[in-house]
């Protein structure tokens, strides 16, 4: 028995590595996503932190009343810019990010040594001038606690004193890079896509191309039992899912973690291959499953492109919900954990993030996206017994 | 041996076989003769374990290919009407294969596909990949994996179709040889002349029902005419899908 099902898996093995472009697209669907998602990635993240290194371009209205502060401001990588004709509408209508106003009265109250205000006018509705705006706001006030700082000396007083109660805020997540943390919560959306995507075209071409080729008919010519047999295919599609989801997953962390990547993506993430070996061992089950339904239903198709039409719709149920629970800020529900894809995606999270995973939910979770698989494998194994299997129809 | 009982088997509307008996002996070569859509290869189907009758039965050695399709199937060599190779196999490869799931192995297989290399004539093809080889070629290899496990009873659909002058005339060599090793022959074949030169035991079959069967003799007999031909068509009334 077990030799038949050895014999099975070692010529479907053989049979599809010979086949160069069906193993190169699979390999490159599966392989092609870690590689984009860390390049789209870090070219946001780049842009981000290159977009607060740049010159900061700053409308002033009364720069002759505060030379001083003009000249700090120059001098910390500020462009002082002439005032539009109406500021407030200019601010609006989004024609300039902000506009400094420098009432006439500042320099008066300024060597008078009271609080000499300065207004910026924004537009809260504006996204964009966000980061200027905080900027800007940041300099105002560091120049302001300058002087402040400067007067207090100048009377003998220590500056401390004025700092009653200052506030230190302490990360305590194992690892707290905040780019870190989004560039993770890809890695369960690269490990779905493997787990639907690896075997699928394997499950397509040994069940539906097996036919269409003619072979089937006497391939079930020996007197094996039929459930032998794909239980073989079903085991070759298997590996090779898992295999892909290893790869993709090593090489997304494995990428993310030498120093050319993390220079350009300006993001320092090290994980190591305990995390890389966690989560392919929780992504097993899922692969279990995915594989065994993809042959189901395209053991059950009468041609390769319906069976490729019907896959790929399992494949995209598989994995759409994991892509929307990453990019939608959805914490986890009670009910979530006994659904399988969805269950998984949070305890890969938890793992990327170094925390403990429960063990009842992980044996739970497993068993039940387990029981489905075994259900598609024998529906499918009761399919492959009727005639229908040979016929087509 | 192989005997069918009272088969019948319809897809749909269509009855494709239709109370079909017939028993093809060891030591015999059979002729399954018949015009194109008779039935001939639905019956082999049936024969073979692929398809499930309606009602009646087929055994091969007493082994009911329904009930107890595996002891059936260990006990007959088909080439089926879909001769299906591995294309990114070579042909060692895909008889190799067949050896495997009948349970042979090691230094055994290597020489039973050694002997079925010579027996067919395919040296030249034996490690090469089965993709672009000629219909000739393609039958040779899945006649070969047919026979690997040297079963006792040996099932040919249509085994000459597409074959040149010289690789049928080796064919029938090869199928004359069977039976004079003992083997039970069947084969199906739409060619009159063919099957009178090789079949002690022919079984005309048209339009899913058994017309006559018996040796040449019988059935010139049973029909009055002089030669097998004129009884063909006496037995079917038409000479029409044949050949």
């Amino acid at each position: 028995m077990l030799g038949h099902i050895w014999t099975v898996v070692r010529k479907e093995t053989i049979d599809n590595l010979r086949d160069r472009r069906a193993m190169f697209n699979a390999l490159f669907a599966v392989l092609f996503n870690p590689i984009l998602y860390i390049f789209l990635f870090g070219f946001l993240n780049r842009s981000f932190s290159e977009q607060s290194e740049r010159p900061l371009q700053l409308p002033v209205d009364g720069a002759d009343y505060a030379p001083n502060l003009v000249q700090y401001l120059e001098q910390n990588n500020v462009i002082i810019m002439p005032p539009p004709n109406d500021p407030r509408s200019a601010v609006k209508d989004g024609a300039v990010d902000m506009v400094l106003i420098i009432p006439d009265d500042y320099s008066d109250n300024f060597r008078a040594g009271v609080p000499a205000t300065v207004q910026l006018l924004e537009d809260v509705t504006n996204q964009e001038a966000d980061i200027a705006v905080d900027r800007a706001e940041r300099l105002l006030r560091q120049y302001s606690s300058q002087i402040g700082n400067l007067r207090l000396i100048a009377r003998g007083v220590s500056p401390a004193i004025a700092v009653a109660v200052p506030v230190e805020r302490v990360s305590v997540s194992p690892r707290s890079e905040a780019g870190a943390s989004v560039v993770l919560n890809l890695l369960p959306v690269i490990m779905i896509t493997a787990v639907f995507f690896g075997g699928f075209y394997l499950a397509v071409d040994m069940t539906a191309g097996e036919r269409e080729r003619e072979s089937l008919e006497p391939l079930l010519l020996n007197p094996v039992p039929r459930w032998q047999v794909l239980l073989g295919k079903y085991l070759t599609a298997l590996t090779f899912t898992v295999t892909a989801t290893f790869l993709a997953t090593a090489l997304f962390l494995v990428l993310l973690g030498i120093r050319p990547v993390q220079e350009f993506t300006a993001l320092r993430v090290n994980l190591g291959f305990d995390v890389i070996f966690t989560a392919v061992l929780l992504m097993i089950p899922v692969a279990i499953m995915a594989v065994a339904i993809e042959m189901l239903v395209a053991s059950y198709a009468s041609t390769v492109k319906e069976a490729q039409t019907y896959t790929q719709l399992v494949a995209m149920a598989g994995f759409l919900p994991a892509i929307f629970l990453s990019v939608l800020p959805i914490s986890a529900q009670p009910w979530m954990q006994y659904i399988p894809t969805v269950a998984q995606l949070f305890l890969i999270n938890q793992v990327s993030r170094g925390e403990i995973l429960d063990v009842t939910r992980v044996a739970l979770i497993s068993t039940i996206t387990i029981i489905v698989g075994i259900l598609a494998l024998s529906a499918n194994i009761r399919l492959y017994n009727r005639e229908r299997i040979i016929l087509g129809k | 041996m192989i005997e069918v009982t009272h088969l019948s088997k319809a897809f749909g509307p269509v009855q494709a076989v239709q109370d079909v008996t017939f028993t093809a002996p060891d030591g015999l070569i059979t002729g399954l003769l018949g015009p194109n859509g008779a039935g001939k290869s639905t019956t082999m189907r049936v024969i073979a374990g692929t398809l499930e009758p309606d009602s009646g039965r087929a055994t091969i050695d007493g082994f009911d290919t329904h009930s107890h399709t595996v002891e059936a199937q260990s006990r007959i060599g088909v080439l089926p009407d879909k001769r299906g190779l591995y294309q990114r196999m070579t042909a060692r490869e895909n008889i190799r294969y067949f050896g495997r799931l009948h349970d042979l192995k090691g230094a055994d297989l290597e020489s039973r596909i050694d002997q079925l290399v010579t027996l067919l004539d395919m040296s030249e093809i034996a490690d090469r990949r089965t993709e672009g080889f000629s219909t000739g070629e393609k039958v040779k290899v899945a006649i070969a994996r047919a026979l690997v496990h040297k079963p006792q009873n040996i099932m040919l659909d249509e085994p000459t179709t597409g074959l040149d002058v010289m690789s049928t005339r080796s064919m029938r060599q090869v199928i004359r040889r069977l039976r004079d090793e003992g083997h039970c022959l069947l084969f199906s074949s739409h060619v009159m002349q063919e099957v009178a030169m090789l079949c002690e035991n022919i079984v005309i079959i048209a339009r899913g029902r058994i017309r006559i069967q018996g040796s040449a003799a019988e059935l010139c007999q049973v029909t009055g005419q002089e030669n097998l031909e004129d009884a063909f068509v006496s037995a079917i009334g038409t000479t029409e899908g044949l050949k």
